[in-house]
């Protein structure tokens, strides 16, 4: 994917390197999960029914107890007590009762579907098990010890609907692994094929070119040892040889130039015609060193920036409910507030850092701010893993987002080095899709994570990430990077009173932007995990939830962009994102289940993938003095820290919502919000236009 | 003041520390560390060596330690009691230990009381089975005493045997009948008044009238009994009275006659009579941690005015399975399954 369009070789090999690649991927992966859920499936059943008798056999034992004193079976007390205890601590089992030996009904607890009484009363095998409505009936004799002949016989019903849930979270996990690993696939493979063949048959085809015209000036660095890099050693040779004949055959023209003699200057009026006419053609190195030139491409950003992003994102279906673990009381806080407050610290955090993690990306270079970044993230998830109670989560916290700052911009720092402006745009593509794409990933596989390993260790992985995203940098990033070709905006106080007080860009912050951000960290970041677990959701499920942002963002955007830009739109998507965004948090006054939870999640995505990119694109237009007077660069820069106040404030709205109104209506609340701002906005450019008098004439 | 205070306590502790030391010292050059002089354990019990004086004894075997104790039982003899006292500061003991409250009151005296000349005041001691130690005045609290003795206890708090008594029959009556003459009941009882009152239910109380001995009038129990059982309570409850402990046979099984179940703060009605059912700390167990307790004064070195009174943490539900089926009335399956069950009642 690198920026220069591919090679007329290039492109087609690599197509179908790739198409042949996921095919067979796709097609092992989708084997070892259908094997894998036949196995679970074949052996989840059994167990489900050797649970029931291992419970039966326990509530026997007592029962017996209380026959071997000498208590008739029908006179026994506090049987449904009894028996509500097992059946609490047990979600599968729906009902539990005692026969006598006629099959009459004496106890029992659950709900009894049709046709229990009929059944019971035709079964007294130990052990046997029938299906009767939704229910797996297991079947044990209760007797007086010591082989007495049976009094009656206990029933355990298990839930059939408990087995097919289980069953269906697990086919869930599986495809959120396929898919997880799918894409992590195609990061990987980009990876390689960009390094090992595409990139070299590019570097190749461009130097050709260069020879093709007589420049014999460059030579490639490539030190693999396959066939591409035998090929480039032997074109390097090639080159460095022509360098030295050059140099050779202009050594001895200069020696005959100094000859004097009559053959001499014979000779010299025949070459010099040849050789002048050479040396117009050809360029060579001087010193016959040919330059050595390594292409630098995104896929080196995007590796590592990918794998990143992924650690981050580990924990996002969960961190919340980790902060309510270590929940300590802070004064003048209430204890939503408290849980909100690490994530409002990252935001203000990652926000203080950009600027500062800019400026040093210019002044120490992509390869340095990235590697300090890496280290420091090491430290903070490994931290955050280990932290004993709040105060040391916030401190790991926030050197994490510090970390977040310098990684980000280090990156960012990286693609405009190697990126003109006219592709610049592109480039910053490739970036924010590698960050979505791993937001998927880390999200879903996070929750599974947790899940299955808790969440302390899943700040380890992250850590464990963070640490190969680090080895990709140190042997990718060159150590000397190009100057910056533009140096990063200087804000200031002014620009941000400037910018203010041009009332098109205020209000576009205040009803556009900063609501979006406030429902992004408010809902989605911070409620959702906390909304979805009192629920009842597992981990899994909360990741999985929380996917759908990510994934309607992913493949929303691009094609929402190519729409807008045929229809010329951009402030209709912004409304109609708004609305959307929205509606989704509105749609808990009506369905404020797990599904309705994910709907509006998913309805927030598909706002955002309409808003965002138009929203950004409106702010030169509205600004347009202020973009001539300090720079466009300078003018998002401002937009980019004000949008930040929303990040930060999203949580503790949200707690203070949270305290009043309970989760389901808070979220309606901010939905509200949006949707009053994004009316607001509507009304506003309605009424004054998107452009001053002065700059529409 | 206070700062004064604290210093002598600083400046008492290094001398007690160095005083500790200087021993260890002495001991380290002897060579050998107390094996010639055995502990000598003084244990004064009013009726007996029962259950708790047994748990007491077999403690001491059983971790092997290295004392002689010394036994003296009153009979039920008050008179004895200055003898006891005497004889244990003659043989210069390391330990006193009473049984029951009688025996607690008249070694050691009440915390108001108590007389180097009468008691046992510079000798460590230890007090088991007192029913009501701060009610009688034995101590002011439950904390450490600071005087030279400690003790433990081993009645239920009232409010968890109530609470189990609710889940084996649930109840709005209670009746409970007394001997007047006990402070450890009238104290009890008092206490059941407020629990009562505290939880909503009513609570009938009966004292036993006395005979023309001036002593408790036993042939008037089942007209007592009758005579309550007329208004319906769920329950008798059977506190910390020694006269009706005497009587036990006879109450419980007038109870048992009337179709009410009899519910004891002690072991014996249910194990060896017809209560029904049981919320205590088994005597045994009780001697056995009093045992581990005066183990921490001869051998760690803990002072016995240091260590609060204490109860074992784990007590017992028992339950009479004979008056069970007497009264028809089986024990919840939830309460079964952790309780003792006596299935034959010796008569």
């Amino acid at each position: 994917m690198a920026v220069n369009a591919a090679t007329p070789f290039v492109g087609p090999i690599r197509a179908r390197l790739f198409g042949l690649t996921i095919v067979l991927l796709l097609a092992s992966l989708i084997a070892v999960s259908f094997d894998a859920l036949n196995r679970f499936e074949a052996d989840l059943v059994p167990e489900m029914d050797k649970k029931a008798v291992a419970v039966g056999q326990s509530l026997t034992k007592d029962i017996q107890r209380a026959l071997d004193y000498g208590i008739p079976l029908d006179k026994l007390v506090g049987v449904n007590e009894f028996f509500n205890v097992t059946k609490d601590s047990h979600a599968e089992i729906k009902y539990l009762s005692v026969t006598d030996t006629a099959g009459n009904v004496l106890f029992s607890v659950g709900d009894a579907p049709g046709g229990m009484s009929d059944y019971v009363q035709s079964t007294m095998q130990p052990g046997h098990s029938g299906v009767v409505g939704q229910l797996l009936v297991t079947s044990l004799a209760v007797q007086p010890s010591g082989g007495a002949q049976p009094v009656g016989a206990l029933h355990v019903g298990v839930d059939q609907k408990f087995v097919q849930k289980k069953l269906e979270d697990i086919i869930f996990d599986v495809a959120i692994v396929l898919l997880v690993a799918l894409l992590i696939t195609f990061e990987l493979l980009l990876f390689l094929m960009t390094t090992n063949i595409s990139r070299p048959i590019e570097s190749v085809h461009r130097l050709m070119s260069k020879v093709e015209v007589g420049d014999f000036r460059q030579t490639l660095e490539h030190d693999s040892r396959d066939e591409v890099g035998r090929f480039v050693h032997t074109l390097n040779g090639i080159i460095l040889e022509v360098n030295a004949h050059y140099r050779n055959m202009e050594a001895k023209v200069n020696e005959a130039l100094a000859d004097s003699s009559e053959a001499a200057v014979q000779l010299r009026k025949k070459l010099s015609a040849h050789f002048f006419q050479l040396h117009d053609r050809v360029h060579t190195a001087k010193d016959a060193r040919p330059e050595e030139v390594r292409e630098k491409s995104l896929v080196d950003v995007r590796t590592p920036m990918f794998i990143f992003i992924f650690a981050e994102e580990l924990s996002r279906s969960f961190f919340p409910l980790y902060v309510s673990d270590l929940y300590r009381p802070v004064p003048g806080l209430t204890q939503d507030m408290v849980i909100g407050l690490p994530i409002s610290l990252f935001m203000l955090f990652v926000a203080i850092g950009t600027p500062f993690a800019g400026i040093w990306t210019d002044r120490f270079g992509s390869r340095n701010i990235f590697l300090a970044g890496a280290i420091l993230a090491i430290a903070g998830f490994v931290g955050t893993g280990l932290a004993p109670d709040l105060y040391h989560l916030l401190l790991w916290r926030s050197l994490t987002a510090i970390a977040y700052a310098l990684i980000t911009m280090s990156c960012q720092g990286y693609i405009v080095a190697m990126t003109t402006k006219e592709n610049r745009a592109q480039g910053m593509a490739v970036f924010i899709g590698a960050i979505m794409v791993a937001a998927i990933c880390g999200t879903s596989i996070g929750g599974v994570l947790a899940d299955r390993l808790g969440f302390r260790v899943t700040f380890f992985m992250s850590a464990v990430l963070s640490i190969i995203a680090a080895v990709f940098v140190y042997n990718t990033f060159q150590r000397r990077q190009a100057e910056s070709t533009q140096a990063p905006p200087k804000l200031r106080l002014v620009h941000f009173l400037q910018l203010l007080g041009n009332v098109r860009f205020a209000a576009l912050m205040l009803f556009g932007a900063i609501p979006a951000k406030i429902i992004l960290t408010g809902f989605l970041f911070y409620l959702t995990p906390l909304y979805l677990n009192e629920l009842g959701n597992s981990q899994s499920e909360i990741g999985r939830g929380m996917m759908v942002y990510f994934i309607v963002m992913v493949f929303g955007t691009p094609i929402f962009a190519r729409l807008a830009d045929t229809f010329g739109l951009r402030f209709l998507p912004v409304l109609v994102g708004g609305i959307l965004a929205g509606g989704g948090g509105m749609l808990m006054f009506l369905w404020d289940d797990t599904l309705g939870v994910i709907l509006g999640v998913g309805l927030l995505g598909a706002g955002h993938a309409l808003s965002t990119a138009p929203l950004i694109s409106m702010v030169p237009s509205v600004c347009a003095r202020e973009v001539d007077a300090m720079g466009q660069t300078t003018v998002l820069g401002v937009f980019r820290i004000l949008e930040r106040v929303g990040s930060v404030a999203g949580p503790f709205l949200t707690a203070f919502l949270v305290a009043t109104l309970g989760s389901a209506h808070a979220i309606a609340a901010l939905g509200a919000l949006v949707l009053g701002s994004t009316v607001l906005l509507g009304l506003f450019f309605l009424i004054a236009g998107t452009k001053t008098a002065e700059e529409a004439a | 003041m206070s700062v004064m205070r604290r210093l002598i306590a600083i400046f008492l502790l290094t001398i007690t520390l160095n005083a500790a030391g200087a021993r260890a010292d002495e001991t380290v050059i002897s060579g050998n560390p107390d094996a010639a002089k055995r502990f000598k354990v003084y244990l004064v019990t009013w009726r007996g060596c029962e259950f708790a004086c047994k748990g007491f004894i077999e403690y001491f075997k059983t971790q092997r330690i290295d004392a002689d104790i010394i036994h003296r039982d009153a009979g039920r003899d008050k008179t004895k009691m200055p003898g006891f006292v005497a004889e244990a500061k003659e043989m210069q003991v390391d330990l006193v230990v009473t049984w029951g409250t009688t025996t607690a009151l008249s070694i050691l005296g009440t915390h108001e009381t108590a007389d180097p000349a009468k008691h046992i005041t510079k000798i460590p001691a230890m007090f088991m089975i007192v029913s009501q130690p701060v009610g009688v005045s034995l101590v002011k609290d439950f904390g450490a005493t600071g005087r030279n003795i400690t003790g433990t206890i081993y009645l239920v708090p009232e409010e968890t045997q109530l609470k189990l008594a609710q889940s084996y029959r649930p109840f709005k009556k209670m009746a409970v009948i007394y001997n007047p003459a006990e402070k450890n009941s009238v104290l009890s009882v008092e206490n059941l008044k407020a629990i009562a009152k505290k939880e909503g239910w009513a609570l009938l109380d009966r004292p036993v009238p006395t005979g023309a001995d001036g002593k408790p009038d036993t042939t008037a129990l089942p007209a007592l009994v009758a005579e309550l059982a007329v208004e319906k309570p769920e329950w008798f409850y059977q506190g910390p009275d020694s006269f009706l402990n005497v009587n036990r046979d006879l109450f419980t099984s007038e109870a048992v006659k009337n179709g009410i179940p009899v519910f004891a703060a002690g072991e014996n009605p249910v194990r060896t009579s017809n209560a029904l059912l049981g919320v205590v700390n088994r005597y045994y167990n009780v001697g056995q941690f009093t045992g581990a307790r005066a183990e921490q004064v001869l051998l760690k070195g803990v002072k016995a005015g240091d260590m609060p009174i204490d109860s074992p943490s784990r007590f017992s539900v028992i339950i009479n399975m004979q008056t069970a089926k007497n009264l028809q009335l089986y024990p919840p399956l939830n309460l079964l399954k952790f309780s003792d069950v006596i299935t034959e009642t010796p008569q």
